[in-house]
């Protein structure tokens, strides 16, 4: 500690966390926790009540929650056990056998589209984008109920290109509505705190304008893009 | 500013804002003319007459107010806004009223010709005479060191037992109908077999004599009417001066005919019992919605109504309650209850007496009111079970999100359960709701007094001091032992159990006691005509007459109690983190020098309201303890005792008597309100206070309080609206008794503090009911602020 803030030392940093342990304040917290399936399990269903009334349940969110392929199906399918609605956010970048393994106990998958052209999207996510395509494809063969999203990048992925690809992608797939996912900057923080640097400082979130012309582009392509609620 | 008057029309603009921009004053007239009475009679009559005579000469001589424009017409004082004194229950010295003109909050004007009024002709008179000075004579040196201590407070000390609401009797009979059932039961009073018949004859005269003299204060208003009627030279306003004058002839002494003297009717009645006496949450119409349909049905069905009409009837009604602030409080009074408002509460929805559901056109009639209105006077609520329309839950949630504080939700079956298993009849449980902050009741039928708060934390204070309240060094509770030598968290709660035992007895005895002198000195033959079986029983409200009789003793800081004995019993037994030394003596610090291990306990400590069984299952045993020592208790005058846990403000006084307490609280801050958590402790969301909350066992109350605050995003749009109604629903499926929601963000009320001018109209919820923002002390306004703003996920 220094005057009124705290240093770390990444470099030094075995992650051992007895730091945040002995930190009285909780300045200092350990973001996520290793869980067993049992833990997590009653944790979700804590909420049971609630999902009852509202007809609610679990979402799997991340990062990417398939990475933990077969933990998430364990949990998936303890959930369905419970009666309580199981949902899976996922990118997609995974193999088809992942989703096979997930799907049985998968009520629906907030599935999320950027990119469609393979050199855009190595170039700003690292990979190649043809697992994702092939995957929709997969989920929707299967009868999988989905609900594709994209995030809405000003600058990266609103152009027209892109926005016509989607479109057609989504059509030849029988997916009538897509839900729009503005930017938002509200990561930075996080970055912040774990000394990372935030690769977009300067990117500002979409107009109300923007994101209304890129709802007008998906329309004349024949898809009901809304804004998420 | 015309523009910004709120009101469906210009007459109720103009008389809403006539209403909000009067400074509240206070009127000597009450007091001159209940002095006067006594002055001739007392001593001559029994005292059921002598108090049927003082409310008879105000019914003649007071002054008659009707102002411009309005249709339904009666004041308590000579103006709106002016607040009279009841020197036989509190005769305030020159210092108090000093106070109450100078304070900064809650202030009230008074002039320099009602001070000397008060000085030559009520204290010489009433300073010894008063209800409030014979309770402090009567009452031990015990109860007065617990009294100081701040261990409990004394509803009675300053105002009298009210704590009802009227059923719907009124709408379907006159006063001559109830002077009918006084002269029978009369007739029937057997002299030979019942030693109680003269006390008997002497209640039901003084009854009839206040009937007629109800009848004779409407007739007042008749005459008032007409005479300005024949100087008014609007044609309009005339006819409706004569209309008025006609509906002041029929009711209060015949039943009502059309809603206008439905409403009008009730007003009288209203301003009846909260003239004879100075009652706790006023007095109240209950089931508004329910009372008022038949007569809105029809009227609209004959065409002699219109929907527009009916509102500007209602919102002219609404306008009458908040022209009455509560009358000035003083002393430790005024710390537990520190507001204007008097508490009467509307209840919207509900159920019919045969158990369907009884929202009706009425319902959603009212809740535009509300909206419109906007008013700290009347508060409302809603009474949501099962068999409720969702719309009735949504509608009411669009005013809940505007932020300002109504109305509050109150959970149908578990209000039923409560009365049932205090032993009432189903469909008067059914016809009953919930009034005041959060009090379950048989309306039109109970007598259900709240007789005190009761500081569960500062117990605690005092075990672990052996007995002794560190403040004043006096040994108040037994020597309970040391708890440096406890070894186990149960001896803990064995020494606590005992302490509570012993200043729940001197409580309890010392209610006795002022029950009794009510009784015997302070009857209620106005109030007894409306609450049933007064009359059938020839028995006063004040002695037992009602149907049903509860007395209430009231629970405060349930949160910050139990986040004290978790801390001891995790950090103390489990993890031994520190010693019980070094704990006592951090706290006799004040945590003065040890603010690392104070953080420690707030953050690594299983606290109350985060679905925690550790926590919660502390809170389960506290709870039993304070409910099985005071339930079923029999009072003096016939009455049951039950707990609730509500705070009204005392919560801040409260922990204002408090040194630093184990849970991290610095002394002196604010305990826990309500059942709400430790202000800023819940951090695992909303549906985490519900369940912690619902692991209390509501239906063992008459009535709990759950304060959840949103910010205004969180509960916006149609999504809001239906997380809003699933919240409210499964805290209501876990039988959960009450829910209200503050909206509205934390940096609007630190800028709100800063800058009060500007935020003149902020009204929050506080606890049970709501109050502008500017009207509370600093540390409310604080204490506010540091709730949590939750977010729904």
């Amino acid at each position: 500690m220094e005057g009124r803030s705290i240093n770390i030392d990444r470099s030094s940093c075995r992650v051992c966390l007895t730091c945040a342990e002995n930190c009285p304040t909780g300045a200092l917290e350990a973001v996520g926790k290793e869980v067993t399936l049992k833990e997590l399990t009653d944790e979700v269903l804590k909420d049971r009540i609630l999902f009852e009334e509202s007809g609610g349940g679990a979402t799997l969110s991340g990062g990417e929650p398939l990475i933990q392929e077969d933990f998430a199906a364990k949990l998936l399918k303890a959930l369905k056990a419970n009666n309580i609605n199981t949902a899976v956010e996922t990118g997609g970048y995974v193999s088809s056998q992942v989703i096979d393994k997930t799907a049985p106990w998968t009520d629906l998958y907030l599935y999320d589209l950027k990119l469609i052209d393979p050199h855009e999207s190595s170039y700003y996510t690292g990979y190649t984008c043809s697992p994702v395509l092939n995957n929709l494809k997969h989920l929707v063969k299967k009868g999988c109920r989905l609900a594709v999203r994209m995030p809405l990048i000003p600058g990266i992925n609103d152009h027209h290109d892109n926005i016509v690809r989607v479109a057609s992608l989504l059509q030849e797939n029988g997916i009538k509505k897509l839900e729009l996912i503005p930017y938002h900057n509200m990561a930075a923080g996080k970055y912040k705190g774990l000394d990372l640097e935030y690769r977009l400082p300067r990117l500002q979130p979409p107009t109300e304008k923007q994101v209304a012309a890129v709802k007008e582009a998906f329309y004349s392509e024949g898809i009901e893009a809304e804004r998420e609620v | 500013m015309a523009t910004k008057l709120r009101g469906s029309n210009q007459r109720v603009k103009l008389l809403r804002h006539e209403s909000e921009t009067t400074r509240p004053t206070l009127s000597i007239e009450r007091a001159l003319l209940v002095t006067e009475t006594y002055k001739n009679y007392e001593g001559q009559v029994s005292i059921p007459m002598l108090r049927a005579l003082a409310f008879k000469d105000l019914m003649e001589k007071k002054k008659i107010c009707i102002n411009e424009g309005e249709l339904i017409v009666g004041e308590r004082g000579p103006l709106p806004q002016a607040a009279p004194t009841y020197p036989e229950l509190c005769c305030h010295t020159i210092d108090d009223l000093e106070v109450i003109r100078d304070r900064e909050k809650i202030s009230f004007d008074v002039s320099d010709e009602v001070m000397r009024i008060q000085q030559e002709a009520i204290i010489p008179y009433w300073q010894e005479r008063s209800i409030r000075h014979n309770i402090f004579k009567q009452m031990t040196e015990e109860w007065h060191d617990c009294y100081q201590a701040g261990i409990f407070t004394e509803f009675m000390e300053q105002r009298a037992p009210g704590h009802t609401v009227a059923g719907d009797k009124i709408y379907y009979r006159g006063m001559l109908d109830f002077k009918e059932e006084i002269g029978r039961e009369l007739e029937a009073l057997d002299y030979v077999n019942d030693a109680e018949a003269d006390i008997k004859s002497e209640q039901l005269k003084a009854m009839a004599v206040c009937a007629d003299a109800l009848i004779t204060f409407a007739r007042r208003h008749a005459e008032k009417a007409r005479e300005i009627a024949s100087s008014v030279n609007q044609n309009e306003r005339r006819e409706e001066l004569l209309k008025i004058a006609a509906i002041c002839d029929q009711v209060p002494a015949n039943p009502p005919r059309t809603m206008w003297e439905a409403l009008q009717y009730y007003w009288f009645v209203h301003l009846g019992v909260i003239t004879e006496l100075n009652t706790w949450d006023a007095f109240c119409p209950g089931r508004l919605d329910q009372h008022l349909e038949p007569f809105y049905n029809r009227e609209i069905a004959e065409g002699i109504l219109t929907r527009n009409q009916a509102k500007e009837l209602l919102e002219c009604f609404w306008v009458k309650f908040n022209n009455q602030p509560a009358p000035p409080k003083v002393g430790i009074t005024l710390k537990e209850s520190g507001t204007y408002t008097d508490f009467a509460n509307i209840n919207l929805g509900g159920v019919k007496p045969d158990g369907t559901d009884g929202v009706n056109d009425v319902t959603f009639l009212l809740l535009e009111v509300i909206d419109e209105m906007r008013l700290l006077q009347p508060s409302t609520n809603i009474q949501v079970s099962k068999k409720s329309p969702e719309l009735f839950i949504k509608k009411a949630g669009e005013i809940i999100r505007e932020g300002w504080g109504q109305p509050s939700v109150f959970n149908v079956e578990a209000v039923i359960q409560e009365m049932l298993i205090q032993g009432k009849a189903l469909v008067d449980a059914r016809n009953g709701g919930t009034s005041g902050c959060v009090e379950t009741g048989a309306f039109g039928k109970e007598s259900y007094i709240l007789t005190g708060y009761f500081n569960l934390t500062k117990v605690l204070e005092i075990t672990l001091n052996r007995g002794i309240e560190p403040q004043s060094g006096k040994q108040l509770g037994p020597d309970t032992g040391d708890p440096r030598n406890f070894t186990a968290f149960d001896q803990l709660m064995n020494a606590y159990e005992t302490q509570l035992n012993h200043f729940i007895e001197i409580k309890l005895n010392g209610n006795q006691v002022i029950e009794k002198l009510y009784a015997e000195k302070m009857p209620a033959p106005f109030l007894s005509l409306i609450i049933d079986d007064c009359i059938k029983y020839g028995t006063d409200y004040n002695c037992g007459g009602a149907r049903y009789n509860t007395n209430y003793l009231q629970g405060v800081g349930i949160g910050s109690i139990t986040d004290s004995l978790s801390a001891i019993k995790y950090h103390i037994f489990d993890q031994q983190t520190f010693s019980w030394a070094e704990l006592l003596a951090h706290l006799a610090d004040d945590f003065n020098g040890s603010e690392q291990t104070r953080q420690l306990i707030i953050h690594k400590t299983p606290h109350y309201g985060n679905d925690n069984d550790y926590a919660d299952s502390i809170m389960q045993k506290v709870f039993h303890l304070f409910h099985s020592m005071v339930d079923g208790r029999k009072s003096f005058r016939g009455g049951t005792y039950r707990i609730n846990m509500l705070p009204t403000t005392s919560h801040v006084y409260f922990g204002s008597v408090i040194g630093a307490t184990p849970d991290g609280r610095k002394a002196g801050s604010p305990l826990s309100e309500g059942i709400s958590p430790v202000q800023g402790v819940d951090i695992n969301g909303p549906t985490a206070v519900i369940k912690s909350a619902a692991r209390m066992d509501h239906l063992l109350t008459g009535g709990t309080l759950l304060n959840l605050k949103f910010s205004p995003q969180v509960l916006s749009g149609e999504k809001g609206l239906q997380s809003l109604v699933h919240l409210i629903r499964a805290y209501f499926k876990m039988d959960g008794h009450h829910i209200q929601f503050n909206v509205i963000d934390a940096d609007t009320l630190k800028e709100a503090q800063q800058n009060p001018e500007k935020y003149r109209g902020l009204i929050v919820r506080v606890a049970g009911y709501s109050d502008y923002f500017n009207n509370l002390s600093e540390q409310l306004q604080n204490e506010i602020i540091t709730r949590t703003a939750h977010g729904i996920h």
